[in-house]
């Protein structure tokens, strides 16, 4: 467990360092190149190579959504230049900075309608929306795996707890629906009628008869 | 852009930059004495009667006398919270409905939290629905009780509906996506490629924060910004500045979504429009919408952004019923709960509708022949 702990700073520390010399734009290349996961921290090792691919994941999926909202923003510009000018040609001039920006917000609106429903800008999002849910994942396996390096208890854990009381309480309740909605209608137990059967005779008895002969 | 600015007088724009900014400075005041202490409990008068886990079952008192022998009750969606519905006194379908004489019930669903991801979209209709409506049934003496089911609230309703006929006697719908892949909705679009399975994983619960910023992103500039700017022109209304305030805490007071009903719905409806498809399964049984012979009355609004009009619209072919009425309501998807035509119209329409079926009614006018608006 030392020797896990250990790895960790030594991780973190290159990943900050690949962060920074990044300058914004992160180097994907010294994260996804990294040496092979080795020797008895390589569990550890490979957690935070992944943790590492998916940073990189999301900030590709984040610049590629930026750049159609760029596309959204210079489109909607030249609409609205273009419906400022069509007003000031039929002699309806923008009169003020209010009527200007309601333009500008139903033409941003509209664009952002055609290029929001298309296929680039839908698969960009849920690229980023699927790549920021696998870097929480990793994030939690890391901290979990950090956690009970100190016995804490864990979502996992809590998970499993709640999935037994799930599976309980639907073996449950059946039984006690069915027994619920038997009761009222359940008959009163009869009283037993009395056997006509000859009761067997007991052991003690069968050896009286033997000794007396019959 | 051919020089538009020069259009605009310098004089004038720096006059309204100067009124801007003026009546942003007294825009936080304003705004803080218009807070509501406590929106989410609804303006109209209720009893709680029963609940269970988070779900509650609310008896709203009667305005007057009973016009129909059975009452309505409203299931409402997961993804919000039911206090739009009885906003304010003026903006109240509750209270329209009240006033018209439907006893009405309501189901919340309240607020999941972590011991509720595993719930399924079968235990909100087999632990949440059914013995609320089974209880307001037992109330009433009746075998069946009338539901409105709004947003996908209605989409819950028709499941169960489906599954347990014999529970149900009219049935509203109101916003209710039935086809989740009609052309123009967003939604579906963009949750067609989400790994939902991973979301949950990532999440638990989904937070109703990031479903707020999704709903607010499908009209970013419009709600996002705009919103807000018109805002200003409201601070010399107190009343409707008031409105405003607890419509925006309606807005963004959303629960967290159970996660394991949230990924059933986004793959089952949203990707895989099971519904729509005659392929969904609730707990081992398939819901079939043919089954839905019931009288059903279909609300949409013509401007909703959220459920377009076609994903209601699509109901109508799936049903059983051959007493079915559409009604098409020039509105959005939350001016169809608040709007003043809306509350002029909505709730008289429902209560005509509920009387024409109410089987008090239906004995003593048997002889007349039913019409059906289903052609």
């Amino acid at each position: 467990m030392t020797q896990s702990l250990a790895a960790w700073p030594e991780a973190a520390r290159g990943l900050w360092e690949s962060l920074q010399n990044g300058a914004g734009v992160l180097p994907m290349g010294t994260l996804l190149t990294a040496p092979p996961a080795l020797g008895p921290t390589r569990e550890d090792q490979e957690a935070w190579q992944r943790l590492g691919t998916l940073i990189v994941r999301v900030a590709e999926a984040q610049q590629r959504l930026a750049a159609a909202w760029t596309e959204i923003q210079q489109r909607a510009f030249a609409e609205l230049g273009e419906e400022v000018a069509a007003r000031a040609k039929r002699g309806e001039p923008v009169s003020s900075l209010r009527s200007l920006y309601d333009l500008w917000v139903d033409a941003a609106e509209r664009v952002h309608g055609q290029i929001a429903a298309a296929s680039p800008y839908v698969e960009h999002q849920a690229e980023l929306a699927n790549a920021t849910s696998a870097l929480r994942i990793a994030e939690r396996e890391l901290l979990e795996r950090w956690l009970r390096q100190y016995d804490v208890p864990t979502r996992a854990e809590l998970d499993s707890v709640h999935r037994q009381l799930r599976e309980l309480s639907r073996q449950r309740r059946p039984v006690t629906e069915s027994s619920a909605s038997r009761a009222p209608a359940e008959p009163k137990p009869k009283p037993k009628p009395k056997s006509t059967l000859k009761r067997p005779r007991s052991v003690k008895a069968n050896m009286r008869r033997r000794k007396l002969g019959a | 852009m051919s020089g538009p600015l020069p259009l605009l007088d310098a004089t004038t724009a720096a006059a309204e930059i100067a009124d801007f900014c003026a009546r942003l400075a007294r825009a936080q005041p304003a705004l803080r004495a218009a807070i509501d202490a406590s929106p989410e409990n609804g303006c109209s008068e209720r009893e709680l009667l029963w609940r269970d886990g988070k779900t509650s079952l609310y008896r709203y008192r009667p305005l007057r006398p009973a016009v129909v022998s059975t009452p309505l009750v409203i299931v409402y969606a997961l993804v919000n919270r039911p206090y739009m519905m009885d906003l304010q006194a003026d903006r109240s379908l509750v209270r329209r409905l009240l006033e018209q004489g439907i006893e009405l019930y309501l189901i919340d669903w309240g607020y999941p939290d972590g011991a509720d991801r595993l719930t399924e979209l079968d235990d909100y209709l087999e632990r949440g629905i059914e013995p609320c409506l089974r209880q307001v049934a037992e109330r009433h003496g009746v075998e069946a009780v009338n539901v409105l089911g709004v947003c996908q609230g209605g989409t819950l309703s028709l499941c169960y509906t489906a599954l347990h006929p014999e529970r149900v006697r009219n049935l509203i719908t109101m916003v209710t996506p039935v086809d989740f892949h009609t052309p123009g909705n967003l939604l579906a679009t963009w949750a067609r490629n989400i790994d939902v399975e991973a979301l949950v994983h990532a999440h638990g619960n989904v937070p109703g924060a990031l479903l707020n910023s999704v709903f607010v992103s499908m009209l970013p500039f419009r709600l996002g910004s705009q919103k807000y700017v018109h805002l200003l022109d409201l601070l010399d209304d107190p009343a409707q500045l008031a409105t405003f305030m607890r419509m925006e805490k309606w807005i963004f007071d959303s629960p967290d979504q159970a996660g394991a009903a949230f990924s059933q719905f986004v793959r089952w409806f949203f990707q895989e429009n099971r519904l729509a498809l005659g392929t969904l399964e609730l707990g081992g049984r398939r819901v079939d919408l043919a089954r839905v012979t019931h009288p059903v009355l279909n609300v949409f609004a013509s401007r909703d952004h959220l459920v377009p009009p076609g994903a209601s619209r699509a109901l109508r072919p799936l049903l059983g019923s051959r007493d079915y009425t559409a009604l098409e309501v020039d509105a959005g998807h939350i001016g169809l709960y608040t709007s003043a035509r809306a509350q002029r119209e909505l709730p008289a329409t429902m209560a005509a509708w509920l009387v024409g079926r109410d089987p008090r009614r239906r004995a003593r006018s048997s002889s007349t022949p039913r019409r059906s608006t289903k052609s």
